[in-house]
């Protein structure tokens, strides 16, 4: 038997619209909805019927605006190449920047706690009390929102 | 020159750009970027300026200055930052107008937009230049042929594909689409380079995005890494070539007082 493959991808998502210190809330279904129409504009039907079974996006953490897509191996291809021509989400101007493709969750999370982390360090230096730092740890390094949480306890 | 750390090169970001912001180009993964000077054709012909005897007429260069880059800017960003210029033409007779231009010798890096197949031919075949660019906004009248191809690769000429009009409309992406993959029928996607010609920073894109970029212009991901890095190097060191002339070496002195301060 062969494996079902999938691959993951980390997405940043970059608004001048948000200053950088505020959080950037945006609703998971409505990411899901425009890479959605972008791969139909771009690859048409073909596209979105290949790429339809076992899709998924997760908008992850409101800090750092990280997304993760997963997408089956082979149309992937599909979905990353659409990525760059995403200009609005809903109403708001953005920019898609990809971040990393693994092939396992387990590596994308090892890879955006990293990410995380370097995040964390050129923050913090901007900010003054101890206080304000956990708050922005807790923050950050949090992904309560998302279903995914088990995946940090099997890493560690 | 050459031992220049280029990494990963953008040769194409309009010179209308922000530069106060420079820096999130490097945070996207670039090392290098040219800024382009874009030359329009005149429309239909110069009007003569009637002669006049005892007045000398003040010759004015075909090709403007370079954007100048303020100091600060150069020295706090690691970038390495080259002049672009893009010369639209349709005939042959542009080579003298060229030839006077003092302008032009400023430039690090000259491309050409080609409009005509005469004009296209010419390009490929005796011009002097780095880089050869379609048109994106409507259909290119000629057809690019085999052997033209060929020749303009034996002689180091890169072609372009700028991907931001893609980003913006439908009709540019169609036609870059339909050149990329024009490209790959004539001859094997042969010494292509990829470039944003970026207007805002929203439209510039990461490296990993524009190797999936690449994928729609018909190149593997081995290519259009190829064509964002080691092509472009290769264009740089060309062109550095064809500024100096037939020199074989350049000579360039260390700063002295970097060593007197090991020694203390």
């Amino acid at each position: 038997m062969v494996r079902f493959k999938n691959r993951y991808i980390t997405v940043e998502i970059e608004s001048p619209m948000v200053p950088d210190k505020k959080p950037l809330s945006l609703k998971s279904s409505i990411f899901h909805d425009t890479l959605l129409n972008k791969v139909q504009q771009i690859h048409g039907d073909f596209g979105v019927a290949a790429v339809k079974s076992g899709f998924l996006t997760k908008y992850c953490n409101e800090n750092t605006r990280i997304a993760i897509i997963r997408s089956r191996h082979g149309p992937h291809k599909f979905v990353t190449s659409s990525i760059p021509f995403i200009t609005k989400i809903g109403k708001l101007d953005v920019r898609l920047n990809t971040l990393h493709v693994g092939a396992t969750l387990k590596n994308s999370f090892q890879f955006i706690q990293k990410h995380q982390r370097a995040y964390l360090d050129s923050m913090w230096s901007k900010l003054k009390t101890d206080e304000e730092r956990k708050n922005l740890e807790a923050a950050v390094m949090d992904f309560t929102k998302t279903d995914v949480k088990i995946n940090i306890e099997n890493i560690s | 020159m050459s031992c220049h750390n280029w990494g990963f090169c953008d040769l194409c970001v309009s010179n209308k750009i922000d530069l106060e912001k420079i820096e999130s180009i490097e945070k996207l993964g670039y090392n290098t970027i040219a800024l382009n000077t874009y030359v329009e054709e005149p429309l239909g012909g110069e009007p003569k300026p009637k002669k006049k005897k005892g007045e000398t007429r003040e010759k004015k260069d075909y090709i403007p200055d370079p954007v100048d880059i303020p100091k600060e800017i150069a020295q706090s960003c690691k970038l390495n930052i080259l002049q672009r210029v893009t010369i639209e033409f349709s005939e042959s007779g542009i080579a003298h107008k060229l030839n006077q231009s003092e302008n032009l010798k400023k430039y690090d890096i000259i491309a050409v937009v080609p409009k005509t197949l005469s004009a296209f031919q010419y390009a490929c075949g005796s011009m002097d230049i780095d880089m050869i660019s379609l048109e994106t906004n409507c259909r290119i009248p000629f057809k690019v042929n085999r052997k033209l191809y060929r020749q303009a690769i034996e002689r180091g000429i890169f072609f372009e594909l700028t991907y931001s009009p893609a980003i913006r409309d439908s009709t540019a992406r169609k036609n870059i689409i339909t050149t990329a993959h024009n490209y790959y029928a004539v001859g094997k996607s042969k010494n292509i380079v990829i470039t944003s010609g970026a207007e805002s920073y929203m439209h510039l894109r990461g490296v990993h995005d524009v190797i999936s970029i690449g994928f729609l212009f018909g190149l593997n991901s081995n290519e259009s890494m190829e064509s964002i890095r080691s092509n472009a190097r290769t264009l740089i060191l060309k062109a550095e070539g064809r500024r100096h002339g037939k020199h074989h070496m350049v000579i360039q002195t260390v700063d002295v007082n970097k060593d007197q301060t090991f020694k203390d």
